[in-house]
């Protein structure tokens, strides 16, 4: 099957509805509800009505987050290939417009998560939103190679708010659910930047193999994927976790060390890289299902 | 009756035993990728920047913050450490008994 000409030439047209829906990167939005829902039947036995409103208020947080992510960068996804069809770019939607819509989302989602959650989920979720827009967006990723090990920590809010949801609290497990996504990020977007290299460097984002190097970056994705799944397994020495939980953690951990370890061994890190992307989404969604299905056991 | 949700923690010497080979795990880590960092920031410093790219040379930019950066979550991980340990030093081994009410309570994993 071959794509129509006018797709070969042009942007794909797209109603408004569509380029909305598309400023909140749902597919990315996906695995931070994973990362806020499966916390929430860790923590305990959350009604539906509290999920729906924590989904829902995470969608509309993190959509906002994304949506003020493109206005900020607005002039790099010009000039790079996988960035340069969204909205602002292409000229379908106008930048202030943008900037509203993002605005206007975080704007309901923190009402929502407060008035029919709690007040705590509300400020961890605007926290998380504040740390992507302010800390990460706007300041790191277009000044430090380490850009994605500190900015990472935008990520890790999710399950915070998913704990903090059910329990109005934040305890030492809840810190391990927030660590565990700290330390997941940089391996997993440094195999995607590994294979970027040329469009990160077109758009000035110092991302670490164009400032570390390849072979210095690939080593820290090897020493931060040991300290995630050691990190995996210390909740179990206090109790969080049993024994199920232990032995899936090493196995999904043990599969994601085999694959960096291939990144850093292969003559071309191309192709393992990808595999390390690719996984690394995987891994994060199922080590927390498992933490789920290890606290549901009888 | 008691809830299916207190399951049993790990037996002592096996908690203890995986605290500590996991933390060892997270330290010999954590010092490599600082080891690393600093190979890193020396590379940065001296590589000359390619012509394709608008990246500033890493001279140019703050040393002490890209520091601040590599040891914030070093310091992060060992107050994690030691919350961990005390957390399993407390941690109470709990037996259930699903038809018998309450649940007896020991002494947990100890160092």
């Amino acid at each position: 099957m071959t794509a129509p000409a006018e797709s070969m030439n042009q942007p794909p047209r797209r109603t408004p509805l569509q380029d909305f829906i598309a400023l909140t990167k749902p597919r990315i939005i996906s695995l931070l509800l994973v990362t806020t829902a499966a916390p929430m039947y860790i923590a305990g036995t959350p009604t539906w009505q509290v999920l729906l409103v924590v989904m829902l208020g995470g969608y509309l947080m993190a959509g906002g987050a994304n949506a003020v992510n493109m206005y900020l960068d607005r002039d790099i996804d010009d000039v790079m290939a996988r960035t340069k069809l969204r909205p602002i770019p292409s000229g379908r939607m106008h930048a202030t417009a943008v900037l509203a819509f993002g605005v206007g989302l975080a704007t309901a989602a923190t009402w929502m998560l407060a008035a029919f959650v709690n007040v705590l989920s509300a400020a961890l979720a605007l926290a998380g939103f504040y740390f992507y827009v302010f800390i990460y967006t706007r300041w790191l990723k277009r000044s430090s190679p380490q850009n994605i090990v500190i900015g990472g920590a935008a990520g890790a809010f999710p399950p915070l708010v998913g704990w903090a949801a059910v329990t109005n609290r934040v305890d030492l497990t809840a810190i391990y659910l927030f660590l565990i996504v700290f330390y997941w990020t940089p391996p997993h977007f440094w195999a995607l930047a590994l294979n970027k290299q040329r469009d990160y460097g077109n758009a000035g984002v110092p991302m670490a193999p164009l400032v570390w190097g390849e072979r210095e970056t690939i080593d820290q994705m090897w020493w931060y994927s040991i300290l995630l799944v050691a990190l995996t397994v210390l909740p179990v020495s206090f109790g969080a976790f049993g024994v199920p939980y232990l032995v899936m953690a090493l196995v999904l951990g043990g599969i994601l060390l085999h694959g960096v370890w291939r990144v850093r061994t292969a003559a071309d890190f191309v192709k393992p890289a990808w595999w390390v992307y690719g996984y690394s989404l995987l891994y994060l969604a199922l080590l927390f299902v498992a933490m789920v299905i290890d606290r549901r056991l009888p | 009756m008691v809830p299916l949700t207190s399951l049993p923690v790990m037996l002592s010497p096996f908690g203890s035993a995986l605290f500590w080979i996991a933390a060892a795990a997270v330290v010999i880590a954590q010092v490599m990728i600082l080891r690393s960092t600093q190979r890193a920031f020396r590379a940065g410093a001296q590589a000359p920047v390619g012509p394709d790219t608008r990246i500033e040379p890493m001279r140019r930019r703050s040393q002490a913050l890209e520091w601040t950066f590599a040891i914030g979550p070093a310091i992060a991980i060992a107050f994690l450490l030691f919350a961990t340990w005390q957390a399993a030093s407390r941690a109470p081994v709990i037996h259930v008994d699903i038809l018998e009410a309450p649940a007896v309570s020991q002494a947990g994993p100890t160092p």
